[in-house]
């Protein structure tokens, strides 16, 4: 059962509400690198990805209000994924039509068939990378330089805590606290942001 | 608290987390975990599972996903989604993101400013005083700025810091401007210098007003008489830098600034777009510039000229009069898409106050091909420029008042509907005209084949010892001589002008001439019949051609009309909204209004050539053909020349045998018909009736005969052209019946008969058939290549010899065998 040292309203939940402008910055500033990377990876072009990116966040911000929390219908992550892919392939197709017409922006495309949709794994990848880099840049104030080394060395590069003591002057025992500390926090923090335990 | 406790206590861990517990205890507490490993596993999964732990690791292993200068304006492009999603009562977040950053693009931008020594500007730029930034870029950022030699206000456009590091842009950006400063004219910006040091960067004239952009934001659609003033100068504007030889490359309502009070018109921004293009091209491979206004060559990325500026021209006038650009979607690709492929929806369905004649104007300017757009901007001022003083006319022309008017020049009256409007012929109609036009010319290599062949039949019979020239052929080879070039003649006519009745008498001659000139041609002058025809239904076509005919038959029933050379008595009240050049009224002419253009004149010109050589030609051939017929007719020549034809009478005793002829060498070939013959060219087969006589051109051919399926003979027959009306007798002597029955239908065999090949395999279990003429009969049992048996068997004329072949043997086994007795072993 995780810690719950204090909670807020998901990210998610946030959205949702069209006044809260900030939720929205915050949720842009969280999704659009994710998306407009994926989408670069899936071989569109810088000005592309942008076009299909705000397309799918416009989309996100339509039809954030008709999707449930519920976990059983499917994660956010998974709803965001076949947000990206019906746009991408949407984009596809125009982009078959218009090959012909703007040469260089298809060069990379064109390989790949309009139909072929994206991987799922490649996303649920990006996808965590983006969240987990978000709530570590969050917490990481709440933290004293030490503590987040020990953390970083020990969760992240799996040196073994004593090394890690020694290294930075402290206990083996406060590496291990330190680790699960900042844990905690980042993983309140994931929860916060795409609400998927809310 | 017990401290060797090696069961983890969760609530003690929770209290280590949250520092809750007692000093005390923690100290145990974490002694614990110092040394036992099941609670540090226990600490670690009280936080996050496994899973959780291994992802984060994982994912924090990589560095964040990157996120580079696109992205960010990616992000501001997403920030105007968040307003429109959230524009209800938060306006805060979103500005004051969105003013920070500008702020710190501000400071950026401006660092190449000397500082000045007054606090109330922003720095100085060479002598300049900068006081103010007024605009901003894809090129970079225009400056107001106090030049204080002159104390005059002056606008500084500066080159981007990112564009001034690519060598191409900054010499580019350079040329361009010293030929923007070479144009001076009313409505071009003045260019007071061009400068490269700090960056590139050009002073020019400072115009306080709006842009045509601001305007149409804040306005909407413009009025009539607005648009014509504004897009008259500037299609002057252009038309004086189309002079010089430059080409703008960016004309959209941005670049078009409108002077304070009186709005004149000031272009700006002559060819930076091109070295911005250049820049950014090269950098990223994508379309720099505003594609809502380019022309369809632009977005392709091929070379531009004047033709393209007007393009731009149109989409800007299509903007005053529609509130928005032609080719508006959602993202730059399929607004690229749009520009070169779909045409734009008409302007009168957007404002149905638009007349006619402007329509046609803007569709003519939005052509995709260049050589379909007016021909120059000079043209396109003239005309917006004659429209407008219609327009600003005081009173509305009647017949009376204003008698003097070109014949054919449209007049459109502001307030009369009666008055005959005649607009020139849009684009896409004359485009569907000239196709119709072309259409013809598809039928000129068919006919030509025909009149070829009998041209040269008729130049060269007089040579050849078969003069069979008769008063028939002379006439039609002159029919043909004059039908020839109609096709071409009707394409020119339509390309010069539009009109119904030779369209549609050109076609209708073009489809009989055809018929006799060669009959391949039929199909294709009918399907060109029914095209045009349908094209026909269309309105705009049937106008366009029916409004030609309308002013050609009746010039006077316009009460404008006048002779040409007489000037306009036209009241304009406005001094400077006139053209230094009244519009000529020759020019409105719909033909030589619309095109043809140079292009289509010289297609004309090359037509006409072309149809003048055929025709000669023709004349030649006809003169050869009449020459042959005279000496002929005029010698004694005539007794002795033979025919092209021969009679042929093929006799066939045994109903049985079925004969069929084929010709496969003639000796004549004129490709034109001799009457009652039989067989004229080798597609030709005809089954041959006993003792009848067939008339057949000179020539070898093949006879094939069959009993019952199976070939039994072929020979070679020659028929010679013979003037006698007897002809000649081929008769087909039959030999004996032979009868094989073979074992199984499986058995596979071959009969030759005097060595020649007549039947292979089993046709059936018992074959019987008339061997034509009587001969050597050869027998043969196969087996692949294998021989089994074979039997060689004399079968007299009248005798009937029946067999049974096995795989392993022949046998004869009847001398007389009668059909229907099968003998079996």
């Amino acid at each position: 059962m995780p810690v719950e040292l204090h909670t807020q309203p998901s990210l998610l939940l946030r959205i949702r509400q069209p006044t809260d402008g900030d939720a929205w910055r915050q949720f842009v500033e969280l999704y659009a690198p994710l998306v407009y990377g994926f989408l670069r990876k899936q071989g569109l072009q810088d000005a592309d990805a942008a076009d299909v990116a705000q397309d799918v966040l416009r989309t996100v911000a339509q039809r954030i209000g008709e999707l449930e929390y519920d976990r059983s219908r499917g994660s956010f992550r998974g709803w965001l994924f076949s947000v990206v892919n019906s746009r991408l392939m949407d984009f596809r197709r125009r982009h078959q039509r218009e090959r012909a017409l703007v040469v260089a922006a298809a060069a990379e495309v064109a390989d790949r068939g309009a139909e072929e949709s994206a991987s799922s794994t490649e996303w649920d990848l990006d996808y965590q990378r983006q969240v987990f880099h978000a709530a570590a840049e969050r917490v990481r104030g709440d933290f004293g330089e030490s503590a987040w080394r020990a953390f970083w060395q020990a969760a992240v590069e799996g040196r073994p805590a004593k090394e890690i003591a020694a290294d930075l002057g402290m206990s083996p025992a406060a590496v291990y606290l330190a680790k699960a500390r900042v844990m905690n926090r980042i993983r309140e923090e994931l929860d916060t942001l795409t609400g998927e335990s809310a | 608290m017990n401290q060797t406790s090696p069961h983890p206590d969760e609530s003690q861990l929770r209290g280590l987390l949250k520092g809750t517990l007692p000093s005390g205890d923690e100290a145990a507490v974490l002694n614990l975990l110092e040394r036992e490993p099941a609670w540090q596993a226990a600490l670690d999964r009280l936080v996050a599972d496994e899973t959780t732990w291994r992802a984060a690791a994982e994912s924090l292993k990589k560095p964040p996903l990157a996120s580079d200068r696109t992205l960010r304006s990616v992000l501001a492009s997403i920030a105007s989604i968040e307003r429109s999603h959230s524009s209800v009562n938060t306006p805060t977040s979103g500005e004051t993101l969105d003013s920070s950053a500008s702020d710190a693009d501000h400071s950026r931008d401006l660092r190449f400013l000397a500082p000045s020594d007054d606090s109330a500007y922003l720095g100085k730029l060479g002598p300049y005083l900068i006081e103010e930034v007024i605009g901003r870029g894809g090129f970079g950022v225009v400056l107001k700025a106090r030049d204080p030699r002159l104390s005059r206000i002056v606008a500084i456009k500066v080159l981007a810091p990112h564009l001034a590091t690519s060598g191409t842009a900054c010499q580019r950006f350079e040329r361009e401007a010293r030929a923007a400063a070479a144009v001076t004219h009313e409505h071009v910006i003045t260019i007071y210098a061009v400068e490269s040091e700090p960056l590139p960067h050009l002073v020019m004239q400072y115009i306080s007003g709006q842009s045509l952009q601001e305007k149409l934001d804040r306005e909407g659609p413009l009025g009539m008489k607005e648009t014509l003033r504004i897009g008259m100068q500037t299609a002057a504007g252009l038309a004086a830098a189309h002079k010089q030889g430059l080409v703008h490359r960016d004309i959209k309502p941005a670049n078009i600034l409108l002077e304070n009070g009186i709005e004149r018109v000031k272009l700006t921004d002559f060819g930076l777009a091109r070295a911005a293009d250049d820049a950014s091209l090269t950098r990223s491979g994508t379309i720099a510039g505003t594609p809502q206004y380019m022309s369809p060559e632009q977005a392709r990325g091929e070379t531009v000229d004047a033709r393209s500026d007007l393009f731009s021209l149109g989409t800007v006038l299509y903007a005053m009069l529609a509130g928005h650009s032609p080719f508006r979607a959602d993202s730059t690709l399929a607004v690229l898409k749009r520009v070169c492929d779909d045409p734009p929806r008409p302007i009168r369905e957007v404002n149905p106050d638009v007349p006619e004649w402007l329509a046609a104007l803007i569709d003519r300017m939005l052509a995709k091909a260049p050589a379909y757009r007016p021909a120059s901007a000079q043209e396109v001022a003239d005309q917006l420029g004659y429209y407008l003083s219609q327009l600003q006319q005081p009173h509305p022309v009647s017949g009376k008042e204003v008698p003097r008017w070109p014949s054919v020049m449209p007049v459109i009256l502001p307030t009369s509907t009666t008055a005959p409007q005649t607009a020139p012929i849009a684009d896409s109609v004359r485009q569907r005209i000239d196709r119709m036009a072309y259409a013809h010319l598809a039928l000129i290599p068919l006919s030509a084949l025909g009149v070829g062949v009998a041209v040269i039949a008729g130049m060269t019979q007089s040579l050849s010892r078969y003069g069979d020239v008769g008063l028939t052929y002379i006439v039609f080879t002159w029919i043909m001589a004059l039908a020839f070039p109609i096709p071409l003649f009707t394409a020119l006519l339509t390309l010069r002008r539009a009109s119904y009745r030779v369209l549609m008498a050109g076609t209708l001659l073009t489809l009989f001439t055809s018929a006799l000139l060669n009959v391949s041609c039929v199909p294709l002058t009918l399907g060109l019949m029914i095209w045009v025809l349908v094209q026909l239904q269309r309105d705009d076509v049937r106008a366009a051609l029916a409004g030609t005919n309308r002013i050609e038959k009746q010039p006077t029933t316009t009460p404008l009309t006048a002779s040409a050379n007489q000037s306009l008595a036209v009241p304009i009240p406005d001094e400077k909204l006139m053209l230094a050049k009244p519009a000529k009224p020759a020019k409105f002419d719909p033909f030589a209004d619309a095109p043809p253009t140079p292009t289509r004149g010289r297609t004309a010109t090359v037509l006409l050539g072309l149809a003048l050589l055929l025709g000669g030609l023709m004349m030649l051939g006809c003169l050869g053909a009449v020459g042959s017929y005279f000496w002929h007719n005029s010698g004694n020549a005539q007794a002795t020349t033979p025919r092209h034809s021969g009679i042929l009478t093929v006799q066939i005793p045994d109903r049985r045998l079925k004969a069929t002829l084929r010709l496969t060498k003639a000796e004549y070939s004129g490709g034109f018909p001799i009457p009652g013959v039989a067989i004229a060219d080798p597609s030709q087969q005809v089954q041959v009736v006993s003792d009848e006589s067939y008339r057949l051109i000179a020539g070898e051919y093949a006879i094939t005969v069959k009993s019952d399926d199976v070939t039994v003979f072929s020979d070679t027959i020659r028929v010679n052209a013979d003037v006698s009306s007897v002809g000649q007798k081929y008769e087909v002597k039959p030999g004996g019946t032979l009868t094989i029955e073979a074992e199984s239908e499986g058995t596979f065999m071959s009969v030759e008969l005097n060595g020649q090949l007549i039947m292979e395999g089993v046709q059936s279990r018992s074959q019987r058939m008339l061997v034509v003429p009587e001969g050597e009969i050869h027998l043969k049992s196969l087996f692949g290549n294998q021989v089994y048996a074979e039997k060689w068997l004399h079968l007299q004329s009248g005798s009937q010899k029946g067999v049974l072949v096995t795989q392993r043997s022949i046998e004869v086994i009847s001398d007389s065998l009668t059909p229907g007795i099968r003998r079996r072993n």
